[in-house]
C-alpha cells in the first residue's frame, strides 16, 4: 500500500514537472521578445543616423527653435517651403542667405532681391550665432525631412500601409506587469521543485529499503526552536523594526504625491517640446525669473508656434484643435495642477533660478523626457532642507552677497590663505530659518 | 544721566483708580482660565462618569475615526492660465496703480498695489505734494469696501432690479418733461472735470446744482468771502510755523487735510537732527487727537470758542498798539489767552491761528488774527488754496424750500446721503415724497436710495476714472485699478448718457486736461497724459502767495455778533472720529474695529463726559443716557473721558447708520440729529440735557488690555523741552544672557519709533491689517479681550497734579506709543514654546511659524509686551465672524503671499518679513548691494508722521543706523532685559509757563 502510494506519487510528479518546464519555456520566451524588440528598435535607429552625414539631430533641433515660427518644409507658411531649397541654390550662398538675408538683399544678388519683394519685402530674421555646420545640419534635415514627408505621400497614396518608421513606444506599465507575473511563476516553479526533490529523495530512500525522512519531524524541531527565548526573540524584533520603520515612511509620506501624473485635458508633451524641439523652459514659463509662480503658459504663448504648426507628430491636429478652440472661444484651459504646497509654504521660482541659479530639473527632474508630466520629487520639508544644506552658494559672484553677508567672504578668503576650501552652503545663511518659508 | 520722572501715566480711569476688575485681569493674559475645576465637579455630580473600559472604547473609536478620516482623498487643483495674458501682469508680481483716495472728507494721493488684476492694498504716492506719501486709515480701508458684498450689483427702479437701457430712457424722458426743475444736489467734487459736467448737465437742462457736505466748510468758505472775496479754503503750512494755535479744531485728526497736516505738523516738531521744535497749544471742548498731541491743552466750552478768540485778537491788537475790537471775550484757564498772544506776538509770521467753527463771525476773527500776525503770504497760502470744499448750507436750505413750495420735479443724489446726515431728515424724508423723479447715484442702498424711485449705482473709486485738483497748483489723476465687479456705472458716464454725449468719462477728462492743464512745452499731450497717469500728479501754474489784510468793520461786526453767543447748561461738541469720518464708510469692518485713538472704544459711538460732572450727574462709564436737544432724543451709553472740558460732553457722528450693511447697521446711534442751524450755517455744537435711564450697555475699549502687567516703570519717557537740550546719549545697556549670544551678522533689522512724531492716527493699525491678513473680530470678541491686531497703539494718561491738575483726570497729558512684537534677541516668548514653533532668525527676526504651532499659548503669557494674538476661531470662515472676507469677493482682497492662519495658533508682527524677502530677492537678483529703504513695513510706509524708521542696522549708510541710538533712545521696559529690537525716542512737550495761575 505504502509502496504503491511512492509509485504513484512519482507519476503524478512526473506530470507535474513538464507543467513547470512548460512555464519556464513560456516565460522565457516572453523576455526573449522582449530584448529583440528592443534591440530592433536599436538597430533601425542606428540605421536612421548612418544614413546623412550630417547631424541631422542637431540640424532638428535647431530647424525647430528658429526657423519653425516661419518654415515648413512641405508647405509655405510665413516664408516659402523649404523642401528642394538644396536644388535651388547652392550651398554656400544658403549659407549667407540665413545668416544675414539683408546683407545678401542689400548686395544686389538678383534671386535675393526677387525673393525679397515675392514674400512682401519682409526680412527674415539674421541668425549670426549659428556656424557653417549648424547650418549645414539644418539643411541636412530639411533634405531628410523632405525625403521622409515624400515617401509618406507615396504610401498614402498607395492606399494605405503603415509608415513602417514610428515605432510604438514600450509601455512601461505592461512591462511592469509581465515582469510580474514572471517573477510569480518563476517563484512557484522554484517552490514545486523543492516539493518534486523532496518527495524524490524519499522515493530514492525506499527503493534502498531506508526509512523515509518524516518532514513532520522537521516541522517539530522547528517549533522548538522557536520556543527559544533569543531566537523567538530576534525574529519578533526584525518583525517589529520592519513594520515600524514601514508605518514610519508610511505615515511620512501621507499629503506627499510623489509619482502623481494626472491625465491633463491637452495631451501636451514635454518630451516633444523641451525635449526633442529644445524649446528653452522660459520661453512658456514666463514667471520662472521674474516671479514666484513660474505660471502655465497662456493660449496666446501656445498660438506663437501653432498658428503655423497645425500638425503635431503624435496626435495629428487633434490635440493642437484643442488649443486652437480655447484660444478661439477665449476659454483658459483647465490644466491639473501637479505641483502642489500646502498654503503655508511660500515658493518663490525667481529666488532658486535666477538668485540661486538652479536648473528646472533639479526639482522637476527630467522635464524634457517626460511624455505627461509627474511630480518628481516628493516636496517634502526634508527635501527642501536637504538641499538647502548642501547646495552650495558662491559668495563672490554677487554683490548682494559681497556687502550683506561679507563675514563669510572674509571668511573663505581666510580659509583660502590657509590653504583650505570651505563650503558655505544655503543653511549658512540662514536658508534653514522658519521664516524664509512660512509666513 | 539715569531717566527719572515723577509722572504717573495711566492708561484709563479704571487704572488710575485701580477698580478690582482691572486689577483682576492686569494679571491675565486672558479673560478666562479654562473651567478644569467646573468640569470636574459636573462629572462627579452628573452621570458623566466613565470608566477605564468605555475609555479604552472611546480612545479605540476616535483612532479609527482619525484613520478614516485621514483617508480622504486630495482634491485635484486646477491651474488657469490666462487665454491672452496682459503683458503688464505676471502673475505673482504685484503692479501699483497712482490714484486719487477722496471720501468726500479727505484727498490722499495713493498708490495702489495689485495682484493678477486685484487691489489688495493702499500705499502713500510720496511724490505727492498733498498728502505727501502718507496715507490714513480709511485710504488704508478703501480696499476692503471695494469687494463689499453690500454694494449694489445693479440698477435699481422702485427697488427692483433694472438694466440700463430701461432706466436711461425712463429718465431722460424725466428730465425732458422737468426742465427748470431739475435739482442736482452733490457732495463737494475735488474733480475739476466732473465740476464741469455738472455745469454742463445745468446747462442743457437749466437743472440747479446744490453742494452738500454732512461735514460743511460753510463758515470757512463764507468767511473767506467775506475777507479776502475768495470763496475757497487756504493751505495751511504748519511745518513753517514756530507756533500752531487750534480752537475745536482737529486737524490732525479729521479737520481739512489731516494726513498732509500730519507730516507738516510733526516736520515741525521733528527732533531728529535739530534741537528746536514748534509750540502748540490746543484750546478745546473734547479731547481730540489734536489736542492729546499738543504741547498744551486747554479746555474750553463750545460757546467760549468765539469769545476766547475775541480776547486772543485783542490782546494781539493791544501789542502791537492796533485798535482793539468791542467786548472782553473770555481769558481760559487764568489768562492763558495772553500767554499764547505773547508767543504770538513774538513768533509774528511764523504762526498759525485755526479755529473748527462753522461759524462765519468766529472764522472772520480768525481771518483778523492771522491778518494782523502776518501769517497770509508765509504760512496761510490763500492763493494756491485748497480746494476740498465747497458747500454753501444756504444752498441746501434753499433746496429745502424750493422742495416745500414744490418746486422741485427731479433730484439726483450724487455721492450725498441727506436722508442719514441732514440734521432735519425727517422733514426732508416727507417732502421728498412729493418730487415726481428721485435718482440716487449711490453704490449701496443707502437710508436716501431707499427713498428713490431710480438707484444708478456708482463704481467703487478703484473701477473709476476720474481727476482731482486738491489745490489751485496741483492736479492729480484718478485711474481704474481694476474692472468693474457688477454692473454699475461710475455716475459722471450716466449724466454723459443723459446729455447725449457720445464720449466715455474717461475720454471726456482727457478733452478737458487738454484744453486746462496741458501747454506745449510740457512735450506731446500723450506724453504728459501718460506722466501723469505714471505719478498721479501734476504741478500747475503756482501763484506767488500774497499777504491779506481784514477791513476794520468786518471785524468789529462779527465781534458784536459773538458777544450775543450765551452759554447755558451742558453743552454738546459733536466731532468725527478718525475711522469711521461722516459715516459713509460703516460698512467697513476694519474701520468699526480700529479703536478711537484717544477713547480706545470701538464698534459703538458713545457720550465722553468730564469726571468731575458725570459724578456730579451720578454717572459712570456704560450708563445709558438720553440726551435731548428741544425735540430730538438720542439714546447712548456714557464713557467718562479724562480732559473733556466740564459741563460739556461730545458725541461723534457717523455711527447709527440703518441701511449700511451687514457691519455697519445699528452700530452706535445717529447723532446728526443733534446738528443746529445757526446764523445760515449748519454747527456741530447745541445745547443739551442729560436724563439717566438707569440701563447699562458695556462698551469695547482695548486699552486695559493688554497692560504689561503692572511693569508701569519705563514703558514711557518724556521730556521737556529744556530737559531735551540737554539730553546726552546713553551707553548702550550691557548685553548679558544666559542664552548663546546670536550672531549679528547679514541683515540685522531694527526699528525706531519716534514718539515726538508719532501723533496716533491708526492708520498703521489698518495698513497692517491689510497686509498681513488680520482678521476682524467683532465688538463681542473684544469685550473677550481677544482682539487680533498685530499693531496696537497705546495711549497713556499723565498728569504731574500741578496747576490745573488737582485731579489727574481732570485734563491730563496724553502720549501715544505704536506697540507690536519687539523682536527681541532675548525674547521671553521663544524660551517657554515647547513645539519650537517660535525661532529666532539670523536676521534677528522672532519668527512665528503657524503651521508648527499647537496653542499651547505659553508664548503669550510670557510675553511682556503683550504683543502676542491667538486665534480663538477660524475667523475667516466661521459664519458668526460676518465681518471678516468670508466669501469668494471679499477673499479677493487677501494678501497672497502671507497665509491666512488657523484655529488654535498664535500670531504676531513678522516685521513684514514677506516685503523684507522681496526686497532682499530684487537685490539678489539684480546682483547689486541692498540699498537702504527698499525693505519697508506696512506700518511705516502708511505713517503719515514719519514715525517709523525701519532698515538693517548692520548698514552702516542706513537711517536706521543714524537714528536707532541717539540721545532719546531708549527700549520699553529695558531692566528686564530682554533686548528688543525696537528702540523708541522719547516724547517732548515745551513746558509753558503761566506766573498769573
Amino acid at each position: 500500500m505504502k509502496k504503491f502510494g511512492i509509485e504513484k506519487k512519482y507519476l503524478i510528479l512526473q506530470r507535474f514537472l513538464k507543467l513547470v518546464s512548460s512555464i519556464h519555456m513560456i516565460t522565457l520566451s516572453i523576455i526573449k521578445k522582449l530584448i529583440i524588440q528592443k534591440a530592433l528598435v536599436a538597430v533601425m535607429l542606428f540605421f536612421c543616423f548612418s544614413q546623412s552625414f550630417a547631424d541631422v539631430e542637431n540640424g532638428k533641433k535647431l530647424f525647430s527653435g528658429r526657423c519653425a515660427s516661419c518654415h515648413a518644409v512641405d508647405k509655405k507658411v510665413v516664408g516659402p517651403a523649404l523642401a528642394g531649397i538644396e536644388t535651388r541654390r547652392d550651398e554656400a550662398w544658403l549659407i549667407k542667405w540665413i545668416r544675414n538675408s539683408s546683407e545678401v538683399i542689400k548686395s544686389g544678388d538678383a534671386y535675393a532681391v526677387k525673393i525679397f519683394n515675392e514674400y512682401n519685402k519682409s526680412v527674415m530674421t539674421a541668425f549670426p550665432d549659428l556656424s557653417d555646420d549648424d547650418i549645414k545640419d539644418i539643411l541636412g534635415y530639411i533634405k531628410e525631412e523632405a525625403a521622409n514627408s515624400g515617401k509618406d505621400n507615396q504610401a498614402s497614396a498607395g492606399g494605405g500601409g503603415s509608415s513602417g518608421v514610428s515605432q510604438p513606444p514600450v509601455d512601461t506599465d505592461t512591462l511592469k506587469f509581465l515582469l510580474f507575473v514572471t517573477t510569480g511563476l518563476l517563484l512557484f516553479a522554484a517552490l514545486a521543485l523543492l516539493f518534486a526533490a523532496a518527495i524524490l529523495i524519499n522515493v530514492l530512500r525506499s527503493r534502498e529499503g531506508k526509512e523515509p525522512y518524516s518532514w513532520s519531524g522537521t516541522m517539530k524541531t522547528m517549533g522548538d526552536l522557536m520556543k527559544n527565548p533569543y531566537i523567538a526573540g530576534s525574529i519578533t524584533f526584525v518583525i517589529l523594526a520592519v513594520g515600524s520603520t514601514k508605518l514610519v515612511t508610511h505615515a511620512r509620506s501621507v499629503g506627499l504625491h510623489q509619482g502623481y501624473q494626472p491625465i491633463q485635458p491637452i495631451a501636451f508633451s514635454h518630451k516633444l517640446h523641451a525635449g526633442e524641439y529644445g524649446i528653452a523652459c522660459n520661453y512658456c514659463h514666463v514667471g520662472v525669473e521674474k516671479s514666484k509662480s513660474a505660471t502655465i503658459p497662456s493660449a496666446n504663448i501656445c498660438m506663437n508656434c501653432h498658428n503655423y504648426i497645425e500638425k503635431g507628430p503624435q496626435y495629428g491636429t487633434k490635440e493642437i484643435e484643442k488649443i486652437k478652440k480655447h484660444y478661439e472661444q477665449g476659454k483658459p484651459v483647465e490644466w491639473v495642477r501637479i505641483h502642489n504646497l500646502p498654503d503655508f509654504v511660500y515658493f518663490n521660482h525667481q529666488q532658486h533660478v535666477v538668485a540661486g541659479g538652479q536648473q528646472c530639473q533639479t526639482c522637476h527632474g527630467p522635464i524634457e523626457e517626460m511624455e505627461e508630466v509627474y511630480q518628481y520629487s516628493d516636496l517634502s520639508m526634508g527635501w527642501c532642507i536637504n538641499c538647502h544644506r548642501q547646495t552650495e552658494v558662491d559668495v563672490n559672484k554677487n554683490d548682494y552677497y559681497t556687502t550683506v553677508h561679507n563675514e563669510w567672504v572674509e571668511k573663505k578668503e581666510n580659509a583660502k590663505k590657509e590653504g583650505k576650501e570651505i563650503k558655505i552652503t544655503v543653511a549658512d545663511l540662514g536658508g534653514l530659518e522658519c521664516a524664509k518659508c512660512h509666513y | 544721566m539715569e531717566y527719572t520722572n515723577e509722572k504717573q501715566y495711566w492708561r484709563g480711569l479704571e487704572e488710575l483708580h485701580q477698580e478690582p476688575k482691572f486689577v483682576e485681569n492686569a494679571q491675565k493674559e486672558f479673560e478666562r482660565d479654562i473651567p478644569v475645576d467646573e468640569l470636574l465637579e459636573q462629572a462627579t455630580s452628573s452621570a458623566l462618569t466613565s470608566n477605564r473600559r468605555e475609555f479604552l472604547k472611546y480612545l479605540g473609536f476616535s483612532i479609527g475615526a482619525a484613520t478614516l478620516a485621514a483617508c480622504t482623498s486630495t482634491p485635484v487643483k486646477y491651474a488657469l492660465p490666462y487665454v491672452v495674458k496682459p503683458n503688464e501682469i505676471i502673475p505673482g508680481v504685484a503692479n501699483y496703480y497712482s490714484t486719487t483716495f477722496w471720501d468726500g472728507l479727505e484727498y490722499v494721493a495713493v498708490r495702489v498695489k495689485t495682484r493678477e488684476g486685484r487691489p489688495i492694498k493702499i500705499e502713500g504716492n510720496p511724490e505727492s505734494p498733498i498728502s505727501l506719501g502718507g496715507t490714513s486709515a480709511r485710504s488704508q480701508a478703501s480696499v476692503l469696501s471695494l469687494y463689499d458684498n453690500n454694494r449694489l450689483k445693479n440698477p435699481l427702479k422702485d427697488n427692483k432690479p433694472a438694466k440700463w437701457e430701461d432706466v436711461d430712457n425712463a429718465i431722460k424722458n424725466a428730465l425732458a418733461s422737468s426742465i427748470g426743475s431739475i435739482y442736482l444736489v452733490t457732495a463737494s467734487t475735488i474733480s475739476p472735470s466732473t465740476r464741469n459736467l455738472f455745469n454742463q448737465f445745468a446747462d442743457k437742462f437749466k437743472a440747479k446744482i446744490v453742494t452738500y457736505d454732512a461735514i460743511s466748510y460753510s463758515g470757512i468758505l463764507d468767511a473767506n468771502q467775506k475777507c479776502f472775496g475768495k470763496k475757497s479754503i487756504p493751505n495751511y503750512h504748519f511745518d513753517k510755523c514756530e507756533v500752531i494755535v487750534g480752537f475745536n479744531a482737529d486737524f490732525l485728526g479729521t479737520w481739512l487735510s489731516p494726513t498732509g497736516n500730519i507730516r507738516k505738523y510733526t516736520d515741525a516738531k521733528r527732533l531728529l537732527d535739530k534741537k528746536d521744535m514748534m509750540l502748540h497749544i490746543q484750546f478745546e471742548t473734547n479731547m481730540t487727537l489734536t489736542g492729546a498731541n499738543a504741547d498744551k491743552r486747554i479746555p474750553m466750552k463750545p460757546s467760549q470758542e468765539g469769545s476766547a478768540l475775541l480776547a486772543l485778537y485783542n490782546a494781539i491788537a493791544s501789542q502791537f498798539g492796533k485798535p482793539t475790537l468791542n467786548g472782553d471775550g473770555v481769558k481760559l484757564a487764568g489768562n492763558y489767552i495772553d500767554v499764547v498772544a505773547s508767543k504770538l506776538v513774538a513768533t509774528k509770521g511764523k504762526s498759525i491761528v485755526v479755529a473748527g467753527s462753522n461759524d462765519v463771525n468766529i472764522q472772520v476773527l480768525v481771518n483778523g488774527i492771522n491778518a494782523m500776525l502776518g501769517n497770509y503770504g508765509s504760512t496761510i497760502d490763500m492763493d494756491n488754496s485748497l480746494n476740498y470744499f465747497q458747500g454753501i448750507d444756504s444752498e441746501f436750505e434753499n433746496f429745502i424750500a424750493d422742495l416745500e413750495s414744490g418746486k422741485v420735479k427731479t433730484v439726483i443724489f450724487a455721492n450725498v446721503n441727506p436722508i442719514y446726515n441732514y440734521y432735519n431728515s425727517s422733514k426732508l424724508e416727507g417732502l421728498l415724497k412729493n418730487v415726481e423723479t428721485r435718482v440716487s447715484f449711490a453704490p449701496t442702498n443707502d437710508e436716501t436710495a431707499l427713498l428713490c424711485n431710480y438707484v444708478l449705482p456708482d463704481n467703487h473709486y478703484l473701477e473709476s476714472w476720474s481727476d482731482a485738483r486738491p489745490s489751485q497748483d496741483v492736479a492729480g489723476l484718478q485711474q481704474p485699478t481694476i474692472n468693474k465687479l457688477f454692473d454699475t456705472r461710475q455716475f459722471q458716464d450716466t449724466l454723459l448718457t443723459w446729455l447725449e454725449d457720445k464720449r466715455t468719462f474717461y475720454q471726456y477728462i482727457k478733452d478737458f486736461w487738454k484744453e486746462n492743464f496741458y501747454s506745449k512745452e510740457k512735450g506731446s499731450f500723450e506724453d504728459f497724459w501718460i506722466q501723469t497717469l505714471q505719478s498721479g500728479y501734476a504741478e500747475l501754474k503756482k501763484v506767488e502767495s500774497k499777504s491779506y489784510e481784514v477791513k476794520g468793520d468786518l471785524l468789529q461786526s462779527a465781534a458784536s455778533a459773538i458777544n450775543e453767543i450765551k452759554s447755558s447748561g451742558t453743552e454738546l461738541q459733536l466731532y468725527v472720529k478718525i475711522g469711521l469720518g461722516d459715516g459713509s464708510a460703516a460698512n467697513n469692518p476694519w474701520l468699526q474695529e480700529l479703536p478711537d485713538p484717544i477713547t480706545k472704544v470701538c464698534w459703538d459711538n458713545y457720550v465722553t463726559i468730564g469726571k468731575a460732572f458725570a459724578d456730579k450727574l451720578g454717572l459712570k462709564t456704560d450708563d445709558v443716557v438720553n440726551i435731548s436737544a428741544g425735540s430730538v432724543k438720542v439714546k447712548l451709553p456714557v464713557w467718562v473721558q479724562p480732559g473733556q472740558t466740564n459741563e460739556t460732553i461730545g458725541i461723534a457722528l457717523g455711527y447709527g447708520r440703518k441701511s449700511a450693511g451687514k457691519a455697519g447697521n445699528h452700530v452706535g446711534m445717529n447723532a446728526f440729529p443733534l446738528v443746529q442751524l445757526v446764523n445760515g450755517t449748519r454747527q456741530l455744537h447745541n445745547h443739551v440735557t442729560i436724563e439717566k435711564t438707569g440701563e447699562k450697555y458695556e462698551l469695547a475699549a482695548t486699552q486695559t488690555h493688554h497692560t504689561i502687567m503692572g511693569r508701569s516703570e519705563d514703558i514711557l519717557r518724556e521730556y521737556s523741552h529744556a530737559q531735551f537740550t540737554k539730553l546726552e546719549k546713553e551707553k548702550p545697556v550691557e548685553y548679558v544672557t544666559l542664552w548663546k549670544n546670536y550672531d549679528k551678522n547679514g541683515h540685522y533689522w531694527a526699528m525706531a519709533i519716534d514718539l515726538n512724531a508719532c501723533v496716533g492716527c491708526g492708520s498703521c493699525v489698518v495698513a497692517c491689517q491689510a497686509e498681513n491678513n488680520v482678521p476682524v473680530v467683532g465688538k463681542k470678541e473684544i469685550l473677550m479681550r481677544r482682539e487680533m491686531h498685530w499693531i496696537r497703539i497705546d495711549r497713556y494718561y499723565s498728569a504731574t497734579g500741578e496747576g490745573l491738575n488737582e485731579q489727574p483726570e481732570e485734563n491730563p497729558s496724553v502720549t501715544f506709543q505704536p506697540m507690536m512684537c519687539q523682536h527681541c534677541d532675548n525674547a521671553p516668548c521663544e524660551n517657554v514654546c515647547p513645539v519650537l514653533a517660535i525661532a529666532h532668525s539670523s536676521e534677528g527676526l522672532n519668527q512665528q511659524v503657524y503651521n508648527r504651532c499647537v496653542g499651547t499659548r505659553y508664548c503669550a503669557n510670557n510675553c511682556p509686551y503683550k504683543v502676542r494674538r491667538f486665534n480663538w476661531f477660524d475667523y475667516t470662515n466661521h459664519e458668526n465672524f460676518i465681518y471678516n472676507p468670508v466669501d469668494d469677493l471679499g477673499r479677493m482682497v487677501l494678501n497672497p503671499d502671507v497665509v491666512v492662519r488657523a484655529r488654535g495658533v498664535m500670531e504676531k508682527c513678522s516685521f513684514c518679513v514677506q516685503r523684507l524677502q522681496a526686497a532682499k530677492l530684487a537685490a539678489k537678483s539684480a546682483g547689486t548691494p541692498m540699498a537702504d529703504g527698499t525693505a519697508t513695513t506696512a506700518c511705516q510706509t502708511a505713517c503719515p508722521a514719519n514715525a517709523i524708521i525701519f532698515g538693517d542696522l548692520n548698514d552702516p549708510n542706513s537711517k536706521i543706523a543714524k537714528y536707532y541710538h541717539n540721545e532719546r533712545s531708549y527700549r520699553v521696559i529695558e531692566a528686564v532685559k530682554t533686548y528688543p529690537h525696537i528702540s523708541y525716542m522719547g516724547k517732548v512737550r515745551h513746558q509753558i509757563d503761566n506766573p498769573k495761575v
